[in-house]
């Protein structure tokens, strides 16, 4: 209106009725066409301009003036060229570079509908220009069917301008100016993320693009016309998706650079970090799924996706898998009907190959076997020798250990030809360690976490510093580390090898501990003090039951040991190798497997959960009564030489100077040999002569205090075990009923009354 | 006829239509004139819908005259011409485009009625609004090749493929991504004679340093200490973000590996033939497209010139045996030899640095050699080997600045680098101490024992305890030495030459690995030696101390005696 007046039109009203049709009908066509016409304008409220206003079409009037019924017959023409307009836009947008493939390939399909709607609109000019019958109605019945399907494009794009926020909702088309400002200046960054502006956040690609006309599709699937034209956008839309998603299922890789796809892939968790890794950080972060994004074609299938793509991946990683060679035939978009087939036996060949990798390239079996010879002591020939070399070493405190001395002697015993370890392969990989928390304060630390968070069940202990102990000596911390390499590090994770520490310390404390007794009984059986038989009765009873006492704790530490080792660890390990057995059978990966990897990961965490449960390390009660038992033990293991002297003393036969009548000549000449070069320093023990009576009481009472404390102990076990073997595990049963034999014949053999148990 | 009612507009439609070829080809016509600097004139005349449709029609018009204007400024590579050449191809193919629609328009207008000219222009098909929709694919095409052609002018070379690669890859739009996949096909041409210059003669041309692989000059290669320049390390570097997406990163590294080789071959090795014969046997033409067919050639000839380089080096430059005989004389492995040379050259040594001549120093080895096992050693290895004296400071005596040295010239220097060639200077000056220690300390374990049978027998107590404690510290000093010696020799030098060997012996080993090998055989050498860095002074004076010592034992006993 603002043209110089030269140019505008001849108003309408002046016009015949005939040359009106004329008029309105070319300028129709330019409308058609987005432009302007000349009876036919923008609406005031629309300003060219702006894009917001362009996204959403623009509205037009008509200049006054004309018949009302053509008016009316225009007037519901219109609607297309707002469509139109509306869609060109729209294209444009949604084609720049941050908008992702699918966008792209979303805006090509249009475009091409765009293209045939402007022919015919062209066709429609000509019908115009040649056809003598041709009017303003059989224009409007010629676009009808067209209408139709712009309609459709028109109301998809809305629905994603809507989630992208470049639009409003209709409710608030005429909002404040401040809004139009944060939306412009969204528009201006390309629609970037601009933080605290809730509204203008969003680019919807990739999944949620294809998820949203996918939804449409079947609101609409009763329209044939609208479920063809939504039916092939969808196809188009989803073929770039499709060869990302036929990349990672075949190939193991991501080629995403507007990152749209359902797989997130993190670059930055590595997998050199496995190594110190404890959470699992590689296998669980590395690749994610994008909850939102996900297409939902493939919602049901995505932890299929997700599991096909991370197996090649370590496939491809470790150089297995041949990625150069092209999948024939694979399905270019989801409508096609072996999409679901696709995914399937990508997963399966993914899932073989990885399996095939982890059991036959990288022998995991033959990890796991050499693990159990490690950790689980299961030839113990060449451990037993280890102690013995290394005793000198490990009887130092924690701090003054020479760790690399020990080093060297486990190498040197894991080479000693003839013994299994030797055969091992992977005997390079042991190594030793001294952990300066002691196992049961590790374990209840682990055991009040589990009580607090039920998820996080074994947490490693280095995430604060807790207090060392301070009399841990090299038994007591020693501990065997083991390196794994890259794909069966997935497996043996660190999280797992905690566990197999863990049993492997407690194995070791049992060891130790029977070793110690097994001292005892030597000094028993070779000490003169103990072999001469004395000639006071009181003194002959009391070895009886240091004896008795001694037998019941080696019968008790054997049964701990026996049940632990041949009751929990092997019947348990043989069900884990039995599941790792393929199909048919064999155990080298020659056949198809039976399991999953992330299944056989399962299965090992579950292995070692079981045997740490049977083993009664995770519960803190239990752990509690059995370090008791032990720290019993080991006093009584530790103060055998002392009390040796104290029998001495106490022994008339032996302070005094005459050899006693039922002692042989040599037997007593070693005595006294011992005895000068013992009392080389201490010269007054003959004062105390007079209270050899005192001495023995005392005596009496010392052997009492130990046996009450064994056998309550034993006692209060017992009845732990019988009440966890009830509720929680059965295998304890056994367990307890092997233990019942060293209390027997004691107060403490009767069963007890249940508030003993809850006290 | 409906359409017969209208008003005239000025200029008319067929005026319009005539003038429409001429402005997209970006020719100013009398009705729609082209402004200065990109802008069409449009009649003021025209109603606002024409106005539009010819302002829809304007942008191809504007977009081709910049493209013209673009092909037409010079290119700085030969990417960039060739990229020019594509968008004129390109252009061609519009004009094409311009000139049917031209012949439409005439025919059209040649046909139209004078009087009912606006149902004339329907007939023949011909309206403004046609062309619009016939030039709506094409100006896409133009709006693309103008977005390309302002984004290259920052861009050379590989960077320019990557531009237009990544149209083709991450874009969703098949349109474009088929479009800058045609459009690849010719640009990438250069680049591709380029790489098979390089990797079947191992030259390279390219003027404008378009290439991923680039050559230095001469004076900005780092010069070895000697002034030599290191030509395998420092000819040619890899220049990251010159290597285009279409070829992954290990194709970039494998390719100028070939290339260096090659030219490695030609230009140090001498070999010129076979490089000539290889690359009129095995050059193939290079296209884009086909990815495997090309990785496969590509590792053909990696496989080709590996081979062909390391058998070079064993065959005829002798590497190996070069590595054998640094092994056996400087770090002491032909034990014979080297006695030998030490009693040989002990009485000598034991005068001022001064006053040792390099002719009588020759003479002795040359002694050594014939007296030893070395004797049948090749003449290749013999004639390299040369004894000399370091610089010597005031106060020197022969010991301190005797070395022996093994001369290894080029081709061979890019493995036994200045560098390597230090680090075994260093470990022998070190084991030839320990060796003379071990010398002094065993002839004056000699003069002592046949001093006790002689001189020394009496049967004073005092002198008896004296002798006894001289003896107990000799023979822990012989204790200390030969343990070091056997450390050295055998647990560092023995294990770390099997390393080395199991590594040169791969089956797939390239030059690169032997060097990497070599080093790291020296690196392991000197560090486990006890000669790293930080360790020197302590070993030194270690040595200093049992070497001084047992030279005031000989003294004592020349004493006694």
């Amino acid at each position: 209106s603002e043209a110089p007046l030269s140019l505008q039109p001849q108003p309408l009203h002046e016009l015949s009725l005939e040359a009106q049709e004329a008029a309105i009908i070319e300028d129709l066509l330019f409308v058609f066409m987005g432009y302007e016409g000349q009876y036919i304008r923008y609406a005031y409220s629309y300003d060219p301009n702006e894009e917001r206003d362009r996204l959403a079409g623009p509205e037009f009037k008509i200049l006054p003036g004309l018949d009302p019924s053509l008016q009316d017959l225009t007037q519901s023409m219109l609607k297309i060229a707002t469509y139109y307009s509306a869609l060109e836009t729209f294209v444009d947008v949604q084609s720049r570079e941050e908008f992702g493939a699918v966008n792209h390939a979303l805006c090509a399909a249009i475009r091409k509908s765009l293209h045939d709607y402007l022919i015919m609109v062209a066709q429609l000019e000509t019908q115009f220009l040649t056809n003598e019958t041709f009017t303003l109605h059989l224009l409007n019945v010629h676009t009808l069917p067209t209408s139709q399907m712009m309609f459709q494009l028109y109301s998809l794009a809305h629905e994603f301008l809507k989630r992208n926020a470049l639009l409003d909702d209709e409710s608030s088309e005429d909002s404040d100016p401040d809004d139009i400002e944060n939306i412009l200046e969204n528009l201006k960054r390309g629609g970037e993320l601009v933080p605290g502006n809730m509204t203008g956040k969003k680019v919807c690609k990739g999944g949620v693009v294809i998820g949203l006309i996918t939804k449409r599709l079947e609101t609409m699937s009763g329209d044939p016309a609208a479920r063809s034209l939504l039916t092939s956008l969808l196809r188009d839309a989803s073929r770039p998706y499709m060869a990302m998603l036929n990349e990672w299922l075949h190939h193991g890789e991501i080629r995403d650079p507007h990152s749209e796809f359902l797989i997130k892939e993190q670059k930055s968790i590595r997998r050199d970090r496995l190594e110190q890794d404890y959470t699992d950080d590689y296998w669980e972060r590395r690749y994610t799924v994008r909850e939102h994004d996900i297409p939902p074609q493939l919602v049901a299938v995505k932890e299929k996706v997700l599991l096909a793509g991370k197996y090649l991946n370590v496939v491809r990683e470790c150089g297995g898998v041949d990625v150069s060679k092209v999948a024939q035939d694979v399905p270019k978009s989801f409508d096609d009907p072996h999409f679901l087939d696709n995914v399937n036996n990508a997963y399966a060949h993914a899932n073989e190959s990885l399996m095939k990798l982890l059991l036959t390239t990288h022998a995991l079996p033959a990890r796991l076997q050499s693990l159990k010879h490690y950790f689980f002591l299961d030839p113990s020939d060449y451990f037993t020798y280890f102690m013995e070399l290394s005793a000198s070493e490990l009887r130092k405190p924690v701090k003054s250990v020479n760790i690399v001395k020990l080093q060297s002697l486990l190498d040197l015993v894991l080479r000693q030809p003839g013994s299994i370890v030797s055969m091992d392969p992977f005997k390079e990989d042991v190594h030793v360690e001294m952990n300066e928390v002691g196992l049961i304060k590790m374990l209840q630390r682990v055991v009040n976490i589990t009580g607090i968070e039920q998820g996080e069940a074994l947490q490693p202990p280095s995430n604060q510093p807790i207090e060392n102990d301070k009399n841990a000596v090299g038994f007591t911390s020693l501990q065997l580390d083991y390196t794994v390499p890259f794909p069966v590090s997935l497996v043996i994770s660190r999280k797992t090898v905690w566990r197999y520490q863990a049993l492997f310390r407690y194995l070791l404390s049992l060891r130790y501990l029977e070793s110690q007794l097994a001292t005892t009984w030597q000094t028993h059986n070779t000490g003169v003090v103990w072999c001469h038989k004395s000639s006071i009765r009181r003194i002959e009873i009391w070895k009886r039951r240091v004896w008795t006492l001694r037998a019941r704790m080696v019968v008790f530490v054997q049964q701990l040991l026996y049940f632990c080792t041949l009751e929990v660890i092997e019947p348990n390990w043989q069900s884990l190798m039995s599941r790792l057995k393929a199909k048919d059978g064999s155990i080298d990966g020659s056949g198809k497997p039976d399991r999953t990897v992330d299944e056989l990961m399962q299965d090992h965490v579950d292995f070692l959960d079981t045997c740490l449960k049977g083993c009664m390390l995770t519960n803190g009660k239990l752990i509690r009564i059995h370090s008791k038992l032990m720290q019993t033990c080991t006093v009584f293991a530790a103060h055998m030489n002392w009390l040796s002297r104290e029998l001495e003393k106490s022994d008339p036969d032996l302070i005094g100077p005459i050899r006693p009548p039922n002692m042989t000549d040599k037997e007593w000449k070693r005595f006294q040999a011992i005895k000068s070069q013992k009392s080389h320093g201490d010269s007054g023990s003959n004062s105390q002569l007079q209270d050899e009576e005192t001495r023995v009481n005392n005596l009496f009472e010392i052997i009492r205090n130990w046996e009450k404390n064994f056998s309550r102990h034993l006692q209060i076990l017992l009845d732990a075990l019988n009440h966890y073997a009830a509720t929680e595990t059965v295998v304890l049963l056994s367990l307890c009923a092997r233990l019942a034999t060293a209390n027997q014949g004691t107060d403490f053999s009767g069963p007890r009354n249940e508030e003993d148990v809850a006290a | 006829l409906l359409a017969d009612n209208y008003c005239d507009i000025e200029p008319s439609e067929p005026a319009l239509l005539r003038d429409i070829p001429y402005t997209l080809q970006g020719l100013s016509s009398t009705t729609l004139p082209f402004g200065k600097d990109d802008s069409l004139k449009l009649p003021a005349t025209l109603p606002p819908p024409l106005i539009g449709l010819l302002h829809t029609l304007a942008e191809p018009s504007l977009l081709y005259r910049t493209l013209e204007e673009f092909v037409k400024t010079p290119a700085k590579g030969l990417l960039g011409q060739s990229l020019r050449a594509a968008i004129s191809d390109e252009l061609r193919s519009y004009l094409t485009l311009v000139a049917t629609l031209e012949g439409q328009i005439r025919r059209a207008l040649s046909t139209i009625d004078e009087n009912a000219p606006r149902s004339g222009i329907g007939k023949a098909g011909v309206t403004l609004k046609r062309c619009v929709v016939w030039t709506r694919e094409a100006t896409m095409g133009l709006r693309l090749m103008s977005m390309i052609a302002e984004e290259s002018k920052s861009k050379k070379g590989g960077q320019l493929i990557t531009l237009i690669h990544s149209l083709s890859s991450s874009h969703g739009d098949p349109i474009v991504g088929a479009f800058a996949e045609r459009l690849l096909m010719p640009i990438t041409r250069p680049f591709y004679d380029i790489l098979r210059q390089w990797i079947y003669n191992g030259e390279l041309s390219d003027p404008y340093l378009e290439f991923f692989v680039q050559e230095q000059s001469v004076e900005a290669m780092p010069k070895g200490k000697s002034g030599s320049i290191n030509v395998w390390e420092d000819k040619y570097i890899l220049a990251a973000d010159m290597v285009p997406s279409i070829i992954t990163n290990e194709f970039a590294e494998k390719v100028f590996l070939i290339g260096k080789s090659l030219n490695f071959i030609h230009n140090s090795c001498g070999d010129a033939q076979w490089v000539e014969s290889y690359s009129k046997e095995s050059s193939r033409e290079l296209r884009y497209g086909d990815t495997a067919t090309l990785e496969t050639w590509v590792d053909e000839a990696y496989k080709t010139t590996m081979r062909r380089l390391l058998h070079l080096m064993t065959n005829k430059f002798h590497l190996f045996e070069h590595l054998q005989a640094l092994k056996d004389y400087i770090l002491l492995g032909q034990g014979d030899f080297i006695s030998l040379l030490m009693e040989s050259l002990a009485a000598n040594l034991d005068r001022p640095a001064g006053a040792q001549y390099r002719h009588t120093l020759t003479a002795q080895l040359e002694h050594a050699i014939r007296g030893s096992n070395a004797q049948y050693d090749s003449q290749e290895v013999l004639r390299r080997l040369d004894a000399r004296m370091l610089q010597l400071s005031h106060g020197d005596i022969g010991w301190d600045c005797f070395t022996l040295e093994y001369k290894i010239d080029a081709p061979v220097d890019v493995v036994v680098s200045d560098w390597g060639n230090r680090q075994y200077l260093k470990v022998f000056n070190f084991l030839w101490r320990i060796k003379r220690v071990e010398f002094a300390l065993s002839s004056t374990w000699r003069k002592v024992t046949t001093g006790s049978r002689g001189v020394l027998q009496t049967d004073h107590p005092a002198v008896r305890q004296a002798w006894k404690t001289t003896r107990g510290f000799l023979a822990e000093m012989v204790h200390f030495v030969g343990q070091l010696q056997y450390y050295i020799l055998f647990e560092v030098i023995e294990s770390s030459w099997t390393e080395l060997q199991e590594k040169l012996h791969k089956e797939d080993a390239t030059l690169d690995d032997v060097i990497t090998a070599h080093s790291n055989y020296l690196n392991s050498i000197t560090h486990k030696g006890l000669l790293g860095a930080r360790r020197r002074r302590f070993v030194g004076s270690n040595a200093g101390t049992s070497a001084s010592a047992s030279t005031s034992a000989t003294g004592a006993t020349a004493g006694a005696a």
